[in-house]
């Protein structure tokens, strides 16, 4: 009775807005989350990173690690994320495909929350999915790739969504990799009665890929800087520590820092720091991360990894 | 707390079952290499000779100031592209950017030890094999170059370090720049001015490689003799140095076949040598090799492989060591069970000595050494060997490999019986990388001399298994006193059940009355006690029998230890070298060598001259498989059994 109530009072909600309004933020929100349990490890930095969630960062990348990933996250116990992701060479190109979709509560207005939101429910059930294919080709040593997603919100019994691409390049200097990413270039989505912008995103990427630190010990490092739609400047880096004692055995240890934004409170937000962990037993691979929030809660990643 | 604390005992459980228990066979050379019986000096020793040193090469090495500033000789570059390419255009530019020169200009770059004095001092040719090209590999055969040059050979440690890498098909290249490094030392020899002028004994040269190296060599003492290069007649080669022998340490083959079929040799001395832990090179693929040397002119040529348990592949280097995957080795391999690489070196410099003065020099106090491990009890690290060995003495009178009748030998007229055999079959023996041929076919001759029953301790005939030859070919070998039987054989783990009891012929078959008779009842089972699985060497008798019906017999223990298959475990995750492995064990047969005057001296009555029939009699282990292989007579020259002087 209550949500029946609670999702009458949202329709209305929607429905007061006029249809040409602009909304100043940015959907879909899955766009704005991390897209993988290793990426939020590392701080999100991950644009020149591989593997197959690197299909949510850039299309370039893709060709470097074969492999399939599913991975949960759970922001308190307010919302879930799902994001499921593969990848591997066909030929002379590589092809990825992937997916993510992310249950929430919006608040009576309507309005989607800010990653630094998720932690707490609003009262209107809302979603958001991206699905999209990308292919990477490899010209002159450079790497180039390119992805098409549809994306949507659904807020309540509204749904909008729309049509975006990615475009990327990358290469290796020597033991770095650096890479170059447009995200989520498309038009704006009517959602809700708005128009709204979406994410669009320039990131740059640098990455050194597990180097020999000792016997038993490899370090990663990856770092990126992006540039948001709203002119926000993000930087981000991240580190592993591999402990790999025997061959097929891996440990994995990683944290990262990254410029956030608040939540709609102040009380609320994405912390600046991530942890996370890998243990490797062979191809499979079991990635975690965790993320504190300002405020109640905190969000947990789980994936597996087939690589 | 009280969660995370099972938790990490859980892991730290899962992590130590994961890695493999070191796994060590009991080693025996306490008894096998218990006596010296070569009188000469060791050659492993210094020698008297004053050592100095010296670089040749471009003198414009970008990487190494040996090759730029301390170059005494100055060579010319070589121009390589026939032979071998970057694998990529993206990674031949890589590559030139590194070295500073493509495959159109590769130096002849060596670092020389060599003896003070006039000389004419033999020469030896030393090459790496492949590694990372930036980790060089030239200057880790060191001990070998102040060892032989103190004994009065010239060493050079030849760089192919350009050769090293992510290239494939490239050892026609490595064997190829062999020799452009001998066509400088005759221009070293040559011309006045030079440290080496008139130095060099160019009618005696040897050649070593390591790993690819190690076919490389066998691939330039081809090309020697060629005179146009097989995959490009448009290549004429001149070269017709005075190759003499030829070293192979823990030798890959097959990566470069001329013409596609494998390296062909003849005329030559061999050596191979290979460890059991080999982590990178797994079988003993130098086998291969060793079974395609023919002797075909008469003079007198050997050729030896020698296994040795616990040795790697990169221990034989000194830049290399123990790191057989590079520098990640800990994580993938098992290197607790690896002998201590000043040992892995000794047995190098006590075998390569040997073999180069024996080869270059005809000292034949050597000899023995590669006919049997067993004669250097002194100089030999402690460890376990396997010796093949073969010279052109040898005569095969059944190789196995002609045809597919198991009753004939390889030569005209010999025949071939068994006797209470439970297994009987040829075939390849094969290696243990991938069940890869060995070069060699055998054949597999199981037995078990216990009757079937409940009476355990009932015993059958000893099954045997016996070759004849006819009296025209006794007579064409010239079989005498100084003639030996030879052949090699390896126990295998397979142990056949016990014989079916010989049918009753005396019994009458009772009438038939029409009425059934009851089925007797089964004897009850035995109860199966579980058993420790045999280590034990298989023993037997080798029996000798003349046309008047003579047998002479001698246990095979005298002339060598017929181990079981000793299981080698490479590598570190538990369960992964019984994946990786067609087979835990390297089925390498070992050579004997015996005299037929050591039956002689058994039984005074049997005739070595009139020699009819050899025959293997399994009477010592009760029951075994093996796997018998190269079974021949020679008339081996008596310098391979000088150790035998004094001997009981």
């Amino acid at each position: 009775m209550k949500s029946t109530l609670l999702l009458a009072i949202g329709s209305l909600a929607l429905g007061a807005v006029p249809l040409s309004a602009q909304y100043e933020g940015t959907v879909p929100l899955v766009l704005k989350l991390p897209g993988g349990a290793r990426a939020l490890g590392l701080g999100n930095a991950f644009t020149a990173g591989r593997g197959p969630e690197v299909i949510f960062y850039n299309p370039a990348q893709i060709g470097l690690n074969r492999g399939t990933t599913l991975s949960l996250q759970r922001f308190g116990s307010a919302s879930t994320l799902g994001a499921l992701s593969t990848a591997g060479p066909f030929g002379k190109v590589a092809i990825a495909a992937g997916v993510q979709y992310l249950d929430y509560g919006a608040d009576l207005t309507g309005l989607t929350p800010e990653p630094g939101d998720l932690t707490r429910r609003g009262a209107l059930n809302a979603a958001s999915l991206v699905a999209g294919i990308a292919v990477q080709y490899i010209w002159k040593g450079v790497r180039f790739g390119a992805g098409a997603k549809y994306a949507e919100e659904r807020v309540a019994t509204g749904r909008d969504g729309g049509l975006l691409f990615d475009f990327g390049a990358g290469r290796e200097f020597g033991n770095v990799t650096l890479a170059l990413a447009v995200q989520h270039v498309g038009s704006d989505i009517g959602f809700a009665g708005y128009q709204a912008k979406v994410p669009t995103r320039v990131s740059l990427g640098g990455a050194l890929p597990r180097t020999r630190l000792g016997t038993f010990f490899d370090l990663g490092l990856a770092a990126s800087v992006a540039r948001e739609r709203d002119g926000r400047i993000v930087p981000a880096a991240g580190a592993e520590l591999v402990y790999a004692p025997v061959d097929g055995w891996t440990f994995v240890a990683r944290a990262g820092v990254r410029r956030t934004a608040d939540g709609s409170s102040v009380t609320r937000a994405e912390s600046p720091v991530s942890v996370g962990g890998s243990f490797g037993l062979d191809r499979l691979w079991v990635d975690y991360a965790f993320e504190p929030y300002k405020g109640p809660g905190a969000t947990h990643r789980i994936g597996i990894r087939i690589q | 707390m009280t969660i995370r604390r099972p938790c990490l005992i859980a892991l730290a459980a899962a992590l130590t079952g994961c890695i493999q228990p070191l796994r060590l066979v009991r080693d025996d050379s306490p008894t096998v290499l218990s006596r010296q019986l070569i009188a000469a000096p060791n050659p492993a020793g210094r020698g008297t000779f004053r050592v100095r040193t010296l670089y040749y090469g471009s003198g414009r090495d970008k990487n190494r100031v040996e090759y730029r500033d301390s170059v005494t000789l100055k060579t010319k570059t070589v121009n390589g592209t026939k032979f071998a390419a970057a694998p990529s255009p993206a990674q031949g530019k890589i590559r030139k950017k590194y070295w500073g020169f493509g495959f159109d200009s590769l130096p002849v770059n060596g670092r020389v030890w060599y003896p003070e004095g006039d000389g004419p001092f033999p020469l030896i040719l030393i090459v790496h094999g492949n590694h990372d090209m930036k980790d060089f590999s030239d200057p880790g055969y060191d001990y070998l170059g102040e060892l032989l040059a103190s004994r009065g050979f010239i060493l050079a440690s030849v760089d192919e370090n350009f050769l090293n890498g992510n290239i494939r098909g490239e050892n026609d290249g490595r064997g190829w720049m062999l020799l452009q490094h001998l066509k400088a030392w005759k221009g070293f020899n040559d011309s006045t001015g030079t440290p080496f002028y008139r130095k060099v004994d160019l009618d005696n040269i040897a050649l070593m490689g390591h790993s690819r190296g190690g076919e490389a060599v066998a691939v330039a003492a081809a090309f020697n003799r060629l005179s146009h290069y097989p995959d490009d007649a448009t290549v004429a080669f001149d070269f017709k140095f005075g190759i003499k022998g030829i070293v192979a340490i823990a030798p890959i083959d097959g990566q470069y076949e001329p013409g596609n079929r494998p390296t062909p040799l003849e005329n030559i001395n061999y050596l191979v040598i290979h460890g059991s832990h080999d982590g990178d090179v797994s079988s003993f693929s130098g086998l291969r090799q060793y079974s395609r040397i023919r002797f075909t002119d008469g003079k007198p040529w050997f050729k030896s492989a020698v296994w040795m348990y616990r040795a790697n592949h990169g221990q034989w280097n000194t830049s290399w060591g123990s790191g057989d995957f590079g520098p990640n080795s800990p994580r993938s391999l098992d290197l607790r069970g690896l002998i201590p690489m000043s040992e892995q070196l000794k047995m190098a410099e006590v075998y390569l000595s040997a073999f180069v003065e024996a080869t270059l020099r005809g000292k034949q106090e050597y000899l023995p050494l590669f006919r049997d491990h067993r004669v250097a009890g002194e100089w030999l690290p402690k460890t376990m060997y396997t010796t093949r060995f073969g010279e052109s003495g040898y005569r095969a009178l059944a190789s196995y490999g002609e045809d597919v009748e198991v009753g004939s030998g390889t030569a005209p007229g010999v025949t071939i019986a068994a006797e209470s055999l439970a297994t009987w079959k040829e075939g390849i023996i094969p290696l243990r990388w991938q069940n890869t041929n060995s070069g060699h076919f055998g054949t597999w001759l199981g037995w078990n001399n216990r009757i079937a029953g409940t009476d355990t301790t009932k015993n059958g005939k000893p099954a045997s298994y016996a070759v004849s030859l006819t009296d025209s070919l006794q007579q064409a070998w010239g079989v005498n006193q100084g003639t030996a039987v030879v052949f090699s054989l390896a126990p295998t783990a397979a142990t056949p059940g016990p014989r079916a009891a010989p049918r009753d012929t005396t019994k009458k078959a009772a009438p038939d009355t029409g009425k059934k008779t009851p089925a007797p009842k089964p004897p009850p089972t035995p109860k199966k006690i579980p058993t420790a699985l045999d280590s034990l060497p298989i023993e037997l008798s080798v029996e000798a029998v003349d046309a008047n019906g003579n047998t002479a017999r001698v246990p095979l223990s005298r002339y060598g230890v017929a181990r079981k298959p000793i299981e080698v475990t490479v590598l570190k995750r538990k369960g992964r070298d019984k994946t990786q492995f067609a087979s835990m064990a390297e089925l390498i047969p070992q050579t004997y060598v015996i005299p037929l005057a050591d039956f002689r001296a058994a039984a005074p009555a049997f005739d070595p001259a009139r020699l009819r029939t050899i025959r293997w009699v399994f009477d010592g282990t009760r029951a075994g498989t093996v796997v018998l292989t190269d079974v021949g007579l020679s008339n081996i020259s008596p310098a391979f059994f000088e150790s035998r002087r004094g001997q009981p």
